[in-house]
C-alpha cells in the first residue's frame, strides 16, 4: 500500500521533473513571451466537449496570463465565414476551418498573415506531421477512419475500405460522409482504396474509378452522413455496423460506454488549422492566442479533454502513455495511416475550379442519376 | 349651389381619408419587409445576373449546363407534389372531424396540429429516427403483433422524409380546410339528405365543392413550403435524397459559391412566385368575405376577389363520376373511417413527444431510447453552462420582442386587409404571406449581402429584423382569421351607443379579441426562437441565439441536452397557452363566435 502511494508520489515528480526539465531547456523568459494585453479576441468555439476543452486548455489560462478576453463564438459554415468576411466583418478573430478548406481561404485573399513574433521557437519547430503556414497554424490532427459495430463483429472485423464495402463478409448497413463535403469527407479516397488502389498512388483522384466503386457500395448505404456525430450514433443505435468516422467522436462515445471498434488501417489524417480573419480588429490579440494555443503544455493540458492529436509534436512528451495511445498520431497508429493531400484537393483545373468543387458537381451528378 | 360647393370638398376629404387608413395601418409592415425582404431579394437576382461587377449570365449558364440540376430540380417538385397530396389525403378527414367537433375542442385539436411546427426540427427528426428504425418501438409493436415477420425499413428512405415532412406540413393543409368547413352551412348537407340523398352524395356534391377553395389553398401552401425544405430531408432521406434546397445551402453554407447559390435561389424564387400567382386567388381566399353557406354561383362575386375560375369546375366534373361509384362503399365506412383516419393523424403528431420527454430525463451520457435510466442530469447541466444560459436569455429577448414587433405591423395589417377594400389588397396579402414559402436560406443570405458592412451583422437588431420578418406572416394570417369570426354587431351597438372608432377599438374589438392577439404572438415568438438559419448569418460575439449553441453541439456530439431544450419550450409553451386560457376566462364576453354556432 505504502509502496504503491510512494510510486505515485514519485511518478508525480518524475512528471514535475519532467516538466521542470522542459521548461529549462527554454529559458523561461521564452514562455512568459506574451506580453499581458487589453480588450478581447473573439474565438470559435465548437461546442460541446470540443469546446469545453479548448476552454479548460487555451481559453481561461490565456485570460488569466494575458488579460485579454476571450469571447467563445458558436460555429458558422465555411461558407458563412466566408461571406463575413467579403462582407467587412469577420464573424471571429481567430478561427479553425478544415485544413482542406484553407487554401481557398488563402487564395481569395481572406486572411490575415500570422505574426509568429509570440510563439515560442522550439514550438514552432515542432509541429510534425503537419506544419505552421504563412496564414495557418494546425489546430488538430484527427483521423477519419474505418469505424463498426465491436458487439457485432467480435473477433473477425473490418480491417481495410474493401472490408467496408464487403457486406457479404461483414453483414449489414453502411454510412460514409456525403460526397458534398469532398475532401473533409474522404469517402472518395476511401472508394479507391475499396477497388484496391494503394494509399500511397491516390493522388490525383481518379474520379470515374471512385464513382464506379461509390455505386457498388450505394446499395448498402444506410444514409450519407453530413455531421460527425452520425456515424457514431447510427452504430450506437444499431443502424449500420461499419462506416467511416472521426476518431475524437468514437473515443468520446466509447469512453461513455459505446461499443464502437476501429482500425487506424488505411485511415485518413486530416487537420483543422487556426487562422486570423481579414478585417479582424483585435489582430495583436489574435497572434498572442495562437502563440498561446501552439504551446507544448497548453496542447497537452487540451489532449487530457479530448482524443485530437496535438499537431506540436512536443505536446505527445507531457500527455501520458496510455492516453498518448489513443492518438492518431502515436507512432503505431501514425504509420497505418496517410495525410490527406489537401493540396490536389484545392488545385484549380481548366475550368477554373478547384478539386474541392468539381468533387460537388460530379457527386450531385451521380446522387441524381445523371452521371 | 353653395351647399354643394362646401359638400364636394369634404367629401372628397372623407373619401381621401378613408383611402388613407388602410394606407396607414398598412404603412409600418409593409416598410418593414420593403427593408429587411423584398430590396435584399432583388438585390439577390441582381446579384446572379453579376459577375465581377459586370453583367453576366455565367450563373445561369453553368446551370443549364448541369443536367444533375434538373433532376433535382424535378425530383423536389415531385417530392412536395406526393407530400402535398398525402398531407390532403390525411388533412381532409382531420379537418373535417374537427369542424364537427364543439369549439373548445376543435380550438385543442388545431393546437395539437400545430405541435410540431413548435418543436426544434432536430430534436422532432431524432425522434423520428427512434421512431422508425428497424428495432424502433412501431416496428417491435408490429413485429409482436404478427403483422410482419421483419422489421420495416420505414427511415433513411423516401417514407421517412415524407413521414417527416407530412408532419410538419399538415398545420398549412388542416388549417385553410378547416376554415373552409367550419363555414360550410351544415343544413345544407342536412337539407340535401331530407330530400333524399344518401350522406355521401350530400358529402360529395354539397360539401367537397364549397370546400374546393380551401383544397387548392391548402396544396399551394404546402407544395410551395415544401420547395425549400432541406433540413427534414437530409437528415430522413436515404442516400438517393437530395433537393434544391440542400445544393442551396451547400453552396452558401459549405463552398461559398454566393453567385450560383444566387442563381438557384433566385430560380426557385421565379417557380415559387410563379405558382403563388397562378393561385393567388385561392391563397388569398381568407380574405375573401362572402358567407360560405352555399355554392354561390361562379363568377357573380362582387368582392373582386373571387373571379371566375374554372379549373375547380373542371375538376368537379372529374371527380363526379368516380364519386358516384366510390360513394356507395363509402356510405357504409364512412363515420367510423373518419375517426379511424382522424386519430391516427393526431397519433401521428403526437408521436414524436412520446420520445422527446423521457430522452430529456435520460441518465446516459449519449443520445439512446429507450432510457437505461433517469435522472435530471441533463437539466442540471444545462443550467450550470452560462453560455448555454446566455444564449436562451438572448433567443428569449429578441423572439420575445419580435414578437411583439410582429404583433404591432401585423395586426393593423389584418385590419386593413379584412376592413377595408382597395385595389393593392390582394397583392399585398400575398406578399405578407410569401415569407412562409420562400426558403428561409433564401432570405437569409439575401439580407446578410444587404446588411453587409453595415454594424448591424452581428447586431441584435438585425435579429429582430428577421424573426419580425418570418413571423409576422404568422401574426397576420391568424389575425385574419380572428377578425373575419369577429362579430361585428358588438362594434356597431358601441358605436350606435355614442361611442368613438378609437374607443371603440380599444373598450370593444380589441378586449375580444385578446385570445387571437395571444395566439399571433405565440406564433411569432415560436417562429423566431427556433431559427436557425438566420443565426448562421447574422450572430456575433453579442447576439448568440440558443439555436446556434444546439447547432453547434448536435454537429459532434448529440446529447439529451437537446431534448430538455425541447421540453422545457413545451413548458413555456404550455404556461402560454395557460396564460391565453387565463385571459380568455378573465374577460367577459368572450368568444362571440360561440354566440354564432351555439
Amino acid at each position: 500500500m505504502v509502496d504503491v502511494v510512494r510510486r505515485k508520489l514519485l511518478r508525480g515528480t518524475a512528471l514535475a521533473g519532467g516538466l521542470a526539465a522542459a521548461r529549462s531547456l527554454f529559458p523561461a523568459p521564452a514562455l512568459a513571451q506574451i506580453p499581458k494585453g487589453t480588450g478581447e479576441v473573439v474565438v470559435y468555439d465548437g461546442g460541446g466537449s470540443w469546446g469545453e476543452a479548448k476552454r479548460i486548455a487555451y481559453f481561461e489560462p490565456f485570460e488569466k496570463e494575458t488579460g485579454i478576453k476571450v469571447i467563445a463564438q458558436p460555429r458558422t459554415d465555411t461558407g458563412a465565414v466566408r461571406a463575413s468576411v467579403l462582407a467587412g466583418a469577420p464573424r471571429y478573430d481567430v478561427t479553425i476551418i478544415p485544413g482542406g478548406k484553407a487554401p481557398t481561404f488563402e487564395r481569395d485573399n481572406l486572411l490575415l498573415p500570422i505574426d509568429y513574433g509570440y510563439f515560442d521557437k522550439a514550438d514552432l519547430d515542432a509541429f510534425s506531421p503537419v506544419k505552421v503556414g504563412k496564414f495557418t497554424v494546425p489546430a488538430i490532427i484527427y483521423s477519419l477512419f474505418i469505424a463498426y459495430d465491436a458487439s457485432k463483429f467480435t473477433s473477425d472485423a473490418p480491417n481495410s475500405w474493401a472490408d467496408v464495402w464487403d457486406t457479404q463478409k461483414f453483414a449489414g448497413r453502411r454510412s460514409l460522409m456525403a460526397g458534398t463535403w469532398a475532401s473533409d469527407g474522404g469517402t472518395f479516397e476511401a472508394a479507391l482504396m475499396a477497388d484496391g488502389v494503394d494509399p500511397a498512388k491516390l493522388y490525383p483522384l481518379d474520379w470515374d474509378r471512385a464513382f464506379k466503386s461509390l455505386s457498388r457500395v450505394k446499395p448498402n448505404i444506410l444514409k450519407w452522413w453530413n455531421t460527425g456525430a452520425e456515424a457514431p450514433q447510427m452504430i450506437i443505435d444499431k443502424l449500420i455496423t461499419a462506416g467511416s468516422a472521426w476518431n475524437g467522436r468514437v473515443s468520446a462515445a466509447n469512453e461513455q460506454g459505446a461499443k464502437i471498434g476501429y482500425t487506424w488501417n488505411q485511415g485518413m489524417l486530416q487537420y483543422d488549422t487556426w487562422v486570423v480573419l481579414k478585417g479582424t480588429k483585435n489582430a495583436d490579440n489574435a497572434f498572442k492566442f495562437l502563440a498561446f494555443s501552439a504551446r507544448a503544455e497548453n496542447q497537452a493540458k487540451f489532449v487530457q479533454h479530448i482524443l485530437y492529436a496535438p499537431p506540436n509534436s512536443r505536446a505527445f512528451d507531457l500527455v501520458p502513455s496510455e492516453r498518448a495511445k489513443l492518438l492518431p498520431t502515436s507512432p503505431e497508429a501514425r504509420k497505418l495511416q496517410f495525410v490527406q493531400d489537401y493540396e490536389f484537393w484545392n488545385t484549380v483545373g481548366a475550368n477554373g475550379k478547384a478539386n474541392n468543387e468539381v468533387a460537388v458537381a460530379q457527386w450531385e451528378r451521380w446522387i441524381s442519376g445523371a452521371r | 349651389m353653395a351647399d354643394a360647393s362646401v359638400a364636394m370638398p369634404r367629401r372628397g376629404y372623407t373619401l381621401g381619408r378613408a383611402r388613407l387608413v388602410p394606407v396607414l395601418l398598412l404603412l409600418p409592415i409593409v416598410i418593414v419587409f420593403s427593408v429587411g425582404y423584398v430590396v435584399p431579394l432583388a438585390q439577390l437576382v441582381l446579384k446572379s445576373l453579376q459577375l465581377d461587377g459586370a453583367w453576366s449570365l455565367k450563373s445561369y449558364i453553368e446551370i443549364a449546363n448541369s443536367p444533375a440540376f434538373l433532376w433535382i430540380v424535378l425530383r423536389t417538385l415531385a417530392l412536395a407534389a406526393t407530400v402535398t397530396i398525402i398531407c390532403l389525403l390525411i388533412a381532409y378527414p382531420l379537418a373535417y372531424a374537427i369542424s364537427k367537433c364543439p369549439p373548445r375542442a376543435a380550438a385543442l385539436l388545431l393546437l395539437i396540429v400545430t405541435l410540431p411546427y413548435l418543436t426544434s426540427v432536430l430534436i422532432r427528426t431524432y425522434a423520428w429516427i427512434v421512431l422508425l428504425s428497424p428495432n424502433g418501438p412501431i416496428n417491435q409493436l408490429f413485429l409482436r403483433l404478427g403483422l410482419i415477420s421483419e422489421p420495416l425499413q420505414m427511415v433513411f428512405n423516401s417514407i421517412g422524409v415524407y413521414i417527416g415532412m407530412v408532419q410538419v406540413q399538415l398545420p398549412l393543409m388542416v388549417f385553410p380546410l378547416y376554415a373552409v368547413l367550419a363555414r360550410v352551412n351544415p343544413s345544407l348537407a342536412k337539407a340535401a339528405q331530407s330530400l333524399g340523398s344518401p350522406p355521401t352524395d350530400a358529402f360529395l356534391r354539397v360539401t367537397l365543392p364549397s370546400s374546393m377553395p380551401g383544397v387548392i389553398s391548402g396544396c399551394t401552401l404546402v407544395f410551395l413550403s415544401s420547395l425549400g425544405f432541406y433540413i427534414t430531408p437530409e437528415l430522413l432521406g436515404g442516400p438517393d435524397s437530395y433537393l434544391i434546397a440542400q445544393g442551396i445551402s451547400l453552396r452558401v453554407l459549405i463552398l461559398g459559391d454566393f453567385g450560383e447559390a444566387a442563381a438557384q435561389s433566385s430560380i426557385l424564387m421565379l417557380t415559387v412566385i410563379a405558382v403563388f400567382l397562378i393561385f393567388r386567388q385561392r391563397i388569398a381566399e381568407e380574405l375573401d368575405d362572402r358567407p360560405h353557406n352555399n355554392l354561390s354561383p361562379i363568377g357573380t362575386s362582387t368582392s373582386g376577389l373571387s373571379t371566375q375560375w374554372p379549373i375547380q369546375e373542371r375538376l368537379t366534373a372529374i371527380l363526379h363520376g368516380p364519386s358516384l361509384k366510390l360513394h356507395e362503399a363509402l356510405t357504409v365506412i364512412r363515420g367510423p373511417f373518419l375517426y379511424v383516419i382522424a386519430a391516427l393523424t393526431l397519433l401521428l403528431l403526437i408521436l414524436p413527444f412520446v420520445i422527446v420527454i423521457p430522452l430529456a430525463f435520460s441518465d446516459a451520457p449519449y443520445l439512446t431510447f429507450p432510457p437505461p435510466g433517469y435522472s435530471l442530469r441533463w437539466f442540471s447541466s444545462l443550467l450550470r453552462n452560462t453560455q448555454w444560459l446566455d444564449a436562451l436569455s438572448f433567443s428569449l429577448r429578441w423572439a420575445g420582442l419580435s414578437a411583439l414587433l410582429s404583433v404591432a405591423i401585423g395586426v393593423p395589417a389584418a385590419f386593413a386587409l379584412v376592413r377595408y377594400r382597395f385595389a393593392a389588397r390582394v397583392p399585398v396579402y400575398l406578399l405578407l404571406i410569401s415569407p412562409l414559402i420562400v426558403p428561409h436560406v433564401v432570405i437569409a443570405v439575401s439580407l446578410f449581402f444587404a446588411l453587409a458592412g453595415s454594424s448591424l451583422i452581428g447586431n441584435p437588431l438585425a435579429f429582430a429584423l428577421s424573426y419580425t420578418i418570418i413571423g409576422a406572416p404568422y401574426t397576420v394570417v391568424v389575425m385574419i382569421a380572428g377578425l373575419k369570426r369577429f362579430n361585428r354587431t358588438l362594434e356597431l351597438a358601441a358605436a350606435s351607443l355614442g361611442s368613438s372608432p378609437l374607443v371603440t377599438l380599444r373598450t370593444v374589438t380589441l378586449p375580444l379579441l385578446l385570445p387571437t392577439l395571444a395566439s399571433a404572438a405565440i406564433f411569432a415568438f415560436i417562429v423566431g426562437f427556433d431559427d436557425v438559419v438566420f443565426g448562421l448569418f447574422l450572430s456575433g460575439p453579442t447576439a448568440t441565439p440558443l439555436p446556434m449553441r444546439m447547432w453547434d453541439n448536435i454537429r459532434l456530439e448529440i446529447s439529451p441536452q437537446i431534448a430538455v431544450i425541447a421540453v422545457l419550450f413545451l413548458i413555456v409553451l404550455a404556461l402560454l397557452l395557460l396564460l391565453r386560457l387565463f385571459v380568455n376566462a378573465v374577460v367577459p364576453g368572450r368568444r362571440p363566435q360561440e354566440g354564432v354556432h351555439p
